[in-house]
C-alpha cells in the first residue's frame, strides 16, 4: 500500500516538476531556432539597400534574428532589366524569405518563382495582383504597402497648399514602374479636383533626367511632383539638385527626401514601416505561412520641409504648411 | 515488482518483524494521514485562494485595461473638443484649417476631420491621405455623424474596417451653442495596440478589444485585428455579448490555450475589453503549493519512518534484552542480568526480573550447599558404617577362629599332659636305672655298663628334649585355650603411663635374655594428661609386651640387613584424646607389606620363621583390645620404613564393657 503512495507521490510529483519546467519554459521569450536562416533583399537602388539595412535588420535583430549569427542576409540591387540576373542568383541562395522593395523587383522574383516567400515593401500589392486583399493577402506573399498612388494626390495637394499660386504643375514619372498608371490616375483626379494644369515628363533612365527637367522648362512648369518610386528616391539628390537648377520647388515621397533638397518630402514614416517589414519576416521565419500575415498599412505620416532650398527658390511657406512639417531642414 | 522486493527487503531491514514494524507502520501511516489530508486541505485552500485572486486580479485588470481604452479614446474626444468651442464657426477658414492640422499633428489616430456646419453641410475635410476638400457642402444633415452628434453631443460610430483591414471608428462631437455644428474624426483604432500591449496581465497574459458584435478591434498580435478577426464564437465573447457581465472562467483564448477570461465593458463605446491570463500562470502557485506539500509529504513520511523505526527499536530492544535474559535464566543461567538504565516501565520489569534472578541464585546456592553438607555426612557414615562392618567381619572372624583354636587346644591338652608326665616319669626311670647299675657295680659287665650309661644318656636327653618341646606345646595350647578365657582377671582403673612403662621394661629385658647383643633405643613419649584408664592390666601388659616384642624383633630383622647408619628406635607413646587414649607403638624396622597387613591379626599367622613364633600374639592383642576393651586397633606401614600399632582406648569403658 505504502508502495502505492509512493508511486503515486512519485508520478504526481514527476508531473509537477514537469509543469514547472514547462511553465518556466514557456515564461521566456521563446527563441528561434538556431539554423541559419536566409535573407535575401532585392531593390532597385543600393539607398533601399541601406535603408533596410540601418532600419530593417536591427528590428530583426530584436526579435532574435540577427545577421551573422542565426540569420544571413544577401542584398541584391539592379535596374530594371538586370533585376532577372540578380532574381536567378538571388534564388539559387534558396533564400527562407525574399524582401524586395517596390512593385517592379517584386515582380521580377515573381517571375522566377511563385512559392518563395516574399515580404513586400512596395506601392500597392493587391492593385498589383500580389494578393488577394490586405487582412488575408493568400499566396506566399505579404508585406507592406505604402499606398504610394493614392499619397500622390495628397503631395499634389500639399504643394499646391505650399504653393497656391503656380497652377502649372509637373510630374517626373518612372515610366517602366508598374505602379506608375495607379499615381498617374490618381494626381489626375486630384488635379482636375483642385483645377491645376498637370503635364507628366516620363523618364525610363537616369540619363533621361536632363532632358525631362529641359523639357520642363520649356514647357514653363511652376511646381514639381515626383513619382513615388524606388529609382527616384535613390536618386533624389541628383534630381533635386536638377530641379534647384531648373527652379522648380518639388514634392518627394518620403520626408527625408527634402532633406536631399526635395522642397517638401511627404510620405509614411519609413523607420515604422521597415521595422514591422522586419516583424512580418521574423514570422514567417518563425513558420507563419506568409499568405496568413495581413499586408499593413501606414499609420504615420511625416512631412519633410527644406527651408534652404525655399530660400533658395524664394519661397516662403504658408503657416498651414509649416504646422504640417515634422523634418525642417534648414 | 523488482524494485518493489527491494523495498519490502528495505522495510524489512528499517523495521524488523513483530512489535517494530507494527509501530513503524502505525507512525507512517499516522503522519501520511496526517499530511496528505492537511496538504490536501492546503491545496484546496491555495486552489481557492489562487483562482479567487486570480479571477479578483483578472477583474480588476480587465476594469483598468476597460479605463485605460476608454481613456483613449477619451483623449482623443478632449483633444477633438478644442475644435468645439462655441466661437468656432465664426473663425475663419483659414483659422479653422490650421486648428485642425495641429489637432492631426497632436493626436496620430486620426486620420480624417470633417467639420459639419449648422446645417449638416460639410465646410471642411482634411485627410492624412488624400487632398483636403474645402467648402464641399456635402449635406450630411441625415447621417449619424451629424444627426446623432447634434443630438447627443457626442457620436462614437461603430468599428469598420478600412480597405477591409484597418480597424476605424468615427468620433463626432457637436459645438458648443445653438445651431451647433459638429467636428467628426476617423480614427484609426491600430493605434489601440500600444494601449493593449502596454496592459501587463502577469507574465504571459494578453489583453484585447472586441466591439459589441465580437469583432477584434486591438489586440497585441496586430495581424488579428488586421484579419478583421470575429471572436463571437469564443465562449467568453459569446457570453459577454448575452449578458454583460460574468464571474472570469477557463476557457480556450484566442489561440486555443486555456485561459482564466475576464472582462469588463466600456459603456459609452459599447466594447469589451477581455484580460486573459494562461491557465498555468494562475495554477503556478497551486501547483507550487502541491510541490511543496508533496515534498513535506514525503519528508514527513520518511521522517515518521525513520522516527517510527528508531521508536520501535528503542522499545523492542529492551523487551527483547528482557526477553533473551528470561530464555538464559529458563535454560538456567542463574547469574543472568538484564542492564537496562531505562526509568520506564521496562526498566522496571528487568529490576523485577533481577531480583527475581537473585533470589533464584540464591536460594539455588542454599540448596546446593545444604546438599554438599548432607553429603559428606552421608559418605562419612558410610565410611564409619564400613569400617565397623569391617571391623565387625573381621572379629567374628577371630572369635570363631579363636573358639576353634580353643576347642583345638582342649582336645589336645590332655594327650599333651600324658606326653609330658610319662616324658618326665621315664626320666625319672632312666635315673633309677642307672641308680640300680651302679649298685649292681662288678656284677655288670664294664663294657656293658658303659653301654648302658651312654644309652641311658641319650634317653636323658630325649626325654629333655620331650619335656622342653611338650612345655613348649602346653604353652601353645595355654595361649590357645586364652582365647577362649573371657573377662578373666580382674579391671580396674589405673595410671597407664606407668603401665606401659612397665611393659616396655620386661620387653626389653625380655628381649635382651634372648638376644644378647640387642642394640635398639627406646623412646618413650607420655603425655601426663592420659591419666587413669579403665583396664585389665594384665592382658593389656600382654598386649603391649606382644607389640613391643615384635617391634623389636623387626628391627633386629632389619638390622641384619641394613648398613652401619641403621639406628633402630622403637618409640612408644600416649595421647590424651578427648574421649579416650592412644598408645602407639612406632619402630622404624622391616615394615609390613600391604598383602600381609589384613591378616596379621589372623590366628597362626606369623612372619617370623618357624618355631620362633606362634602366630598368636597379634590375634590375642586383637581380642584383647577390641573385645575386652571395647577399643580399636590398627595398623599403619610402609615397606622397609616403619610400623606403628595405633590402640586407642575408650575412656568411659563401662558401658563398652557391658555391651561385650
Amino acid at each position: 500500500m505504502l508502495w502505492g503512495v509512493t508511486k503515486l507521490i512519485r508520478v504526481r510529483l514527476m508531473a509537477a516538476c514537469c509543469m514547472l519546467l514547462c511553465a518556466s519554459l514557456a515564461a521566456r521569450a521563446q527563441p528561434p531556432e538556431t539554423r541559419p536562416w536566409r535573407l535575401a533583399v532585392l531593390a532597385t537602388t543600393p539607398l533601399s539597400l541601406e535603408v533596410t539595412r540601418t532600419r530593417m535588420l536591427p528590428a530583426l535583430a530584436r526579435l532574435g534574428f540577427v545577421d551573422g549569427r542565426n540569420l544571413g542576409v544577401s542584398m541584391y540591387w539592379g535596374e530594371i532589366p538586370e533585376l532577372p540576373d540578380r532574381v536567378r542568383a538571388l534564388l539559387q541562395e534558396r533564400p527562407d524569405v525574399v524582401f524586395t522593395t517596390g512593385s517592379d523587383t517584386t515582380q521580377a522574383v515573381r517571375a522566377q518563382s511563385t512559392t518563395v516567400p516574399v515580404v513586400y515593401f512596395g506601392a500597392d500589392p493587391v492593385g498589383q495582383g500580389f494578393a488577394a486583399s490586405l487582412a488575408r493577402p493568400g499566396g506566399m506573399l505579404t508585406g507592406i504597402s505604402i499606398l504610394a498612388a493614392e499619397l500622390e494626390g495628397k503631395r499634389l495637394d500639399m504643394l499646391h497648399q505650399a504653393l497656391p499660386g503656380r497652377r502649372r504643375i509637373g510630374a517626373l514619372m518612372y515610366a517602366p514602374s508598374p505602379d506608375r498608371p495607379a499615381s498617374e490616375r490618381e494626381m489626375r483626379r486630384t488635379a482636375a479636383t483642385l483645377g491645376l494644369e498637370l503635364r507628366l515628363f516620363d523618364v525610363a533612365t537616369r540619363e533621361g533626367f536632363p532632358a525631362a527637367f529641359a523639357a520642363m522648362q520649356e514647357a514653363r512648369i511652376e511646381a514639381l511632383l515626383i513619382m513615388a518610386t524606388p529609382q527616384f528616391f535613390g536618386d533624389a539628390a541628383q534630381l533635386a539638385r536638377l530641379a534647384r537648377e531648373a527652379q522648380l520647388p518639388t514634392i518627394c515621397e518620403w520626408a527625408s527626401m527634402a532633406g536631399a533638397g526635395c522642397l517638401l518630402g511627404f510620405g509614411p514614416d519609413i523607420d515604422d514601416l521597415r521595422r514591422r517589414a522586419g516583424s512580418q519576416v521574423a514570422r514567417i521565419l518563425s513558420g507563419v505561412p506568409p499568405g496568413d500575415i495581413p499586408i499593413e498599412l501606414p499609420t504615420r505620416y511625416t512631412l519633410g520641409v527644406n527651408l534652404r532650398t525655399a530660400q533658395a527658390l524664394g519661397i516662403t511657406l504658408p503657416a498651414t504648411v509649416m504646422a504640417q512639417a515634422d523634418d525642417v531642414f534648414e | 515488482m523488482h524494485r518493489l522486493r527491494g523495498l519490502r527487503v528495505l522495510l524489512a531491514r528499517l523495521l524488523p518483524a513483530g512489535l517494530a514494524r507494527r509501530f513503524g507502520l502505525a507512525m507512517v501511516g499516522l503522519v501520511s494521514a496526517a499530511l496528505v489530508s492537511t496538504g490536501a486541505v492546503n491545496m484546496w485552500v491555495t486552489w481557492q485562494e489562487a483562482t479567487a485572486g486570480a479571477v479578483q486580479v483578472q477583474r480588476e485588470k480587465a476594469q483598468a485595461a476597460a479605463e485605460r481604452v476608454a481613456q483613449f479614446i477619451e483623449g482623443i474626444e478632449s483633444q477633438v473638443g478644442w475644435t468645439t468651442r462655441a466661437e468656432w464657426s465664426r473663425v475663419s477658414p483659414e483659422q479653422r484649417r490650421y486648428d485642425f492640422i495641429r489637432l492631426q499633428r497632436q493626436v496620430p489616430a486620426i486620420t480624417d476631420l470633417q467639420y459639419i456646419d449648422a446645417t449638416g453641410r460639410e465646410q471642411l475635410r482634411l485627410s492624412r491621405l488624400e487632398p483636403d476638400v474645402v467648402g464641399s457642402g456635402t449635406d450630411f444633415s441625415t447621417d449619424p455623424v451629424f444627426a446623432s452628434a447634434v443630438a447627443a453631443r457626442v457620436w462614437r460610430g461603430p468599428v469598420y474596417f478600412r480597405r477591409g483591414s484597418e480597424p476605424y471608428m468615427t468620433l463626432s462631437l457637436a459645438h458648443v451653442g445653438r445651431n451647433p455644428g459638429v467636428t467628426a474624426a476617423s480614427v484609426n483604432l491600430k493605434l489601440i495596440w500600444d494601449v493593449v500591449t502596454a496592459i501587463r496581465i502577469g507574465r504571459a497574459g494578453y489583453a484585447y478589444v472586441t466591439d459589441g458584435a465580437g469583432r477584434l478591434v486591438a489586440h497585441p498580435d496586430m495581424s488579428l485585428v488586421l484579419r478583421e478577426t470575429d471572436l463571437s464564437r469564443l465562449p467568453q465573447v459569446a457570453g459577454a455579448i448575452a449578458h454583460g457581465d460574468a464571474t472570469p472562467t477557463t476557457v480556450p483564448g484566442p489561440d486555443g490555450r486555456q485561459v482564466l477570461s475576464a472582462h469588463a465593458v466600456i459603456p459609452q463605446l459599447g466594447w469589451i475589453v477581455f484580460v486573459e491570463l494562461p491557465r498555468r500562470e494562475v495554477l503556478a502557485p497551486v501547483w507550487a503549493s502541491l510541490m511543496q506539500t508533496l515534498v513535506l509529504l514525503a519528508l514527513g513520511t520518511l521522517m515518521a519512518l525513520l522516527l517510527g523505526g528508531w521508536l520501535a527499536r528503542r522499545m523492542v530492544v529492551p523487551i527483547r534484552q528482557l526477553q533473551a535474559g528470561a530464555q538464559r535464566l529458563g535454560e538456567g543461567d542463574l547469574r543472568q542480568r538484564i542492564s537496562l538504565d531505562s526509568q520506564d516501565e521496562i526498566g522496571a520489569l528487568a529490576r523485577r526480573f533481577n531480583d527475581m534472578a537473585g533470589r533464584i541464585q540464591e536460594a539455588q546456592e542454599t540448596l546446593e550447599a545444604k546438599v554438599a553438607d548432607r553429603t559428606r555426612e552421608l559418605a562419612r557414615s558410610l565410611d564409619e558404617l564400613r569400617l565397623a562392618q569391617d571391623r565387625l567381619v573381621q572379629t567374628e572372624k577371630l572369635a570363631s577362629l579363636g573358639q576353634l583354636t580353643a576347642g583345638i587346644a582342649h582336645e589336645i591338652k590332655n594327650p599333651l599332659n600324658f606326653v609330658n608326665n610319662f616324658a618326665e616319669l621315664s626320666a625319672e626311670l632312666v635315673q633309677e636305672l642307672e641308680e640300680a647299675l651302679a649298685t649292681a657295680g662288678a656284677a655288670v659287665p664294664a663294657a656293658l655298663r658303659e653301654e648302658v650309661a651312654e644309652l641311658a644318656e641319650l634317653l636323658r636327653g630325649n626325654l629333655a628334649k620331650v619335656v622342653q618341646h611338650g612345655k613348649r606345646a602346653d604353652s601353645i595350647v595355654r595361649n590357645m585355650l586364652a582365647h577362649s578365657r573371657e573377662g578373666g582377671g580382674e579391671r580396674r582403673e589405673l595410671a597407664l603411663n606407668p603401665l606401659v612403662e612397665e611393659a616396655m621394661n620386661l620387653a626389653w629385658h625380655g628381649a635382651r635374655a634372648e638376644k644378647p647383643g640387642l642394640n635398639v633405643t627406646l623412646e618413650r613419649d607420655f603425655d601426663p594428661a592420659v591419666g587413669e584408664v579403665w583396664l585389665f592390666p594384665q592382658e593389656f601388659t600382654r598386649v603391649l609386651l606382644n607389640l613391643v616384642g615384635n617391634a623389636v624383633y623387626a628391627t633386629a630383622q632389619r638390622a641384619q640387613h641394613a648398613g652401619p647408619g641403621y639406628e633402630p628406635v622403637v618409640r612408644v607413646s600416649t595421647h590424651a584424646l578427648e574421649d579416650g587414649v592412644e598408645v602407639s607403638v612406632r619402630d622404624n624396622g622391616t615394615g609390613i607389606p600391604e598383602a600381609m597387613r589384613k591378616r596379621i591379626f589372623e590366628p597362626f599367622f606369623t612372619t617370623k620363621p618357624a618355631g620362633e613364633g606362634t602366630g598368636l600374639g597379634l590375634s590375642l592383642s586383637h581380642d584383647i583390645v577390641v573385645k575386652q576393651h571395647g577399643g580399636s586397633f590398627t595398623v599403619e606401614s610402609q615397606e622397609g620404613a616403619f610400623t606403628e600399632f595405633r590402640i586407642l582406648l575408650p575412656r568411659v569403658a563401662r558401658a563398652a564393657m557391658g555391651a561385650a
